[in-house]
């Protein structure tokens, strides 16, 4: 790919402004998805027909984006390529005829990141990352590696947004990729956490049919996965600054990092938040920066909110972390003073 | 005329300069100072809440008391350490503001004073306006407002309020959320220049979009009213002028457009959809696509424009 194709026109625009035509892009094709669906019922019925339509919209939308289109086509391509994406989605569930399986959605995830390959678009590629990264999490799931899939996702987007500099020719590709993951990591660590949250209270309760699908399942070893990759992440950033992963400034960033891999033990979803909110300040990203902050404030209180212990115990927990927090902060302002050399992160 | 465009960072440009360690300093000082009073604060939070019955009624009280008086005392050393507009003092008056909650909870479960909860939101905001005036900062003000919001919500949802000017029985929350939100974006701009603390334009632009959020959504809900149209239409036309000569700020335009697109798409809908004609829903489309690429041609023309 070119570097010419590699921005669009969008691509200097603050993020409220793609946040709009993202909007109207999606209503847009929803209207187009509702127009195939209402008007050609027979297309659906038919599997060759509509893998083929969908496709054949996809092939259009990909024309109108590599050829440097006005405002006004790139968003109908948007628009259109969605709709043909839902087309070839549809026929790919249909053919395969068994929905609670790995093939259809790894079929789609690498449908998707085929997308985000050849796609010059940087909204297109946000939304292909997001849904190729649920699909390839149901993917796991389904195949029995569901405990993987958190630490892999925080692993990914920490490789892709600290990568960034070294692919200046996929510079847009790796930002918008970096924001799909940074999406796909909160939503999908929340449906963990309720998994979990599923799991303890209603272990009994669960029929037979649906854990089957949850068997595979292991909190401890996908908290250990999640926490493992935190503080790989943590590392990853630390030698990206040149700092000595000896010297102070490192292990007490990754000394912070550990604390909260253990405080995620008790309350998952918080390395998530913690990775997000990192890269957020590492980028500049305002977004991603509160983005994290939001995810880290949730998971607290979603742990807070479904803690079966007394209202005493949870007074008692946050009155410890507290004080460590504020101890190692603390200690934090007298080991590293503000004008000292070398920085910290964690 | 102030530019706040420019002040905002793309979150998208290619090649982003890495923070300074000094950056980093700063992040993890602010970070834990605000994470670990947050957690004493909410840990005693639940402790009242558990009601240890070990624990006598005047022992409650003292409790959150002191917990007070130690919030407001540390307030008044830092800030004459720091001075009052650096970041742990603030922060001190915003957990102030929360054991006032607190404490306002404490009195309404023990003596059990009946009273409906929007009271109880309303106390709280009387309460802690000295505090939020005398704090000057945009984050105990936007949270007083927020206070204040629920406030109306919970009010209304005990009366159905009738007590408002404009407010029609049934949308009479939406209009009051509308007009209180709007008079207090007015105030903030109007004191911008004034009060130099009145920094960023994160305040303004939540106020904004409450108050642009009420008034759209009842413009969507009253498709057939042709007054709440022209009304509508003068709030986003002024909204729109404002911003564009007066206070450069393209995050209100955007919002201005994306409301625009709502609505001309949800009466466009309301006339092309009755015959159910699946048709139809390709014009829909080309429309949403056509208006949303005019708006953000001409948002990017200003950026540029701005920037230049």
């Amino acid at each position: 790919m070119t570097a010419s194709l590699a921005t669009s026109r969008s691509d200097d625009s603050p993020w409220y402004i793609k946040l709009m035509l993202g909007i109207s892009g999606w209503f847009a094709s929803l209207f187009l998805f509702g127009f195939l669906g209402l008007g050609f019922l027979e297309l659906l019925q038919n599997i060759l027909a509509s893998l083929v339509t969908g496709l054949v919209l996809v092939g259009i939308a990909w024309a109108i984006l590599r050829s440097h289109p006005n405002d006004f086509l790139e968003h109908l391509a948007l628009a259109i390529s969605l709709a043909g994406q839902a087309l070839v989605i549809w026929s790919i569930f249909r053919a395969s005829n068994a929905p609670h399986t790995v093939v259809p959605w790894l079929v789609t995830a690498v449908f998707q990141l085929v997308l985000i390959r050849i796609m010059p678009d940087f909204l297109h590629r946000v939304f292909s990352t997001l849904v190729a990264s649920y699909a390839l999490g149901l993917t796991l799931m389904l195949g029995g590696l569901v405990s993987v899939s958190q630490g892999l996702f925080i692993l990914l987007t920490g490789w892709v947004w600290l990568k960034q500099s070294a692919y200046p020719q996929h510079g847009q590709l790796m930002r918008a990729a970096g924001f799909g993951l940074a999406l796909n990591l909160i939503s999908m660590s929340s449906v963990t956490v309720g998994l979990q949250e599923l799991g303890t209270v209603m272990a009994d309760a669960i029929p037979a049919s649906a854990a089957a699908g949850f068997s595979w399942f292991t909190p401890w070893l996908s908290k250990s996965l999640a926490a493992l990759a935190s503080l790989a992440v943590v590392a990853m950033m630390l030698i990206h600054y040149q700092q000595p992963l000896t010297h102070k400034p490192a292990l007490l960033a990754l000394g912070g990092a550990l604390f909260v891999a253990a405080v995620a033990f008790v309350a998952p979803g918080l390395n998530a938040g913690l990775i997000v909110l990192l890269m957020g300040v590492h980028a500049r990203s305002r977004v991603m920066a509160g983005l994290g902050l939001i995810a880290l404030l949730y998971f607290m209180s979603r742990y807070y909110y479904f803690l079966g212990e007394t209202l005493l115990f949870k007074s008692a927990s946050l009155l410890v972390l507290g004080l460590l927090m504020l101890l190692g902060r603390w200690l934090f302002l007298r080991w590293l003073p503000r004008t000292g050399e070398g920085g910290a992160h964690g | 005329m102030t530019d706040y465009t420019l002040q905002d960072p793309a979150g998208t440009s290619a090649e982003p300069a890495m923070p300074s360690p000094r950056d980093w300093h700063v992040f993890i000082d602010r970070l834990l100072l605000a994470f670990g009073s947050l957690a004493l604060a909410f840990s005693l939070l639940f402790f009242i809440a558990y009601n240890w019955n070990g624990f006598g009624r005047l022992a409650h009280f003292a409790l959150v008391e002191a917990a007070l008086v130690v919030t407001v005392g540390l307030y008044w050393w830092l800030a004459g350490r720091h001075g009052a507009l650096h970041t742990a003092p603030r922060l001190m008056l915003l957990l102030a503001s929360l054991l006032l909650g607190v404490l306002l909870a404490l009195y309404g479960q023990t003596y059990q004073t009946g009273a409906d909860s929007w009271q109880l939101f309303a106390t709280w905001a009387g309460l802690m306006l000295p505090w939020t005036l005398l704090g000057r900062s945009n984050v105990l003000w936007l949270a007083w407002f927020a206070l204040f919001n629920l406030t109306l919500v919970l009010y209304f949802q005990a009366f159905d309020g009738v007590f408002w000017v404009l407010a029609d029985a049934e949308y009479g929350l939406l209009w009051v959320l509308f007009e209180f939100n709007l008079g207090a974006l007015v105030l903030w701009e109007g004191l911008r220049g004034e009060l130099r603390w009145l920094t960023g334009r994160w305040g303004p632009r939540i106020l904004a979009v409450a108050a642009g959020g009420s008034i759209t959504a009842l413009a969507l809900l009253n498709l057939e009213s042709l007054l709440l149209l022209l009304i509508w239409s003068g709030w986003l036309g002024l909204t729109f002028g404002v911003y564009y000569w007066c206070i450069r700020d393209l995050f209100m335009l955007t919002g201005c457009c994306l409301a625009a697109i709502m609505v001309i798409i949800a009466n466009i809908a309301r006339l092309v959809l009755s015959d159910g004609d699946p048709s139809a829903l390709v014009l829909l489309a080309v429309a949403t696509i056509g208006l949303g690429a005019v708006s953000g041609r001409m948002l990017r023309r200003i950026h540029r424009q701005w920037q230049s």
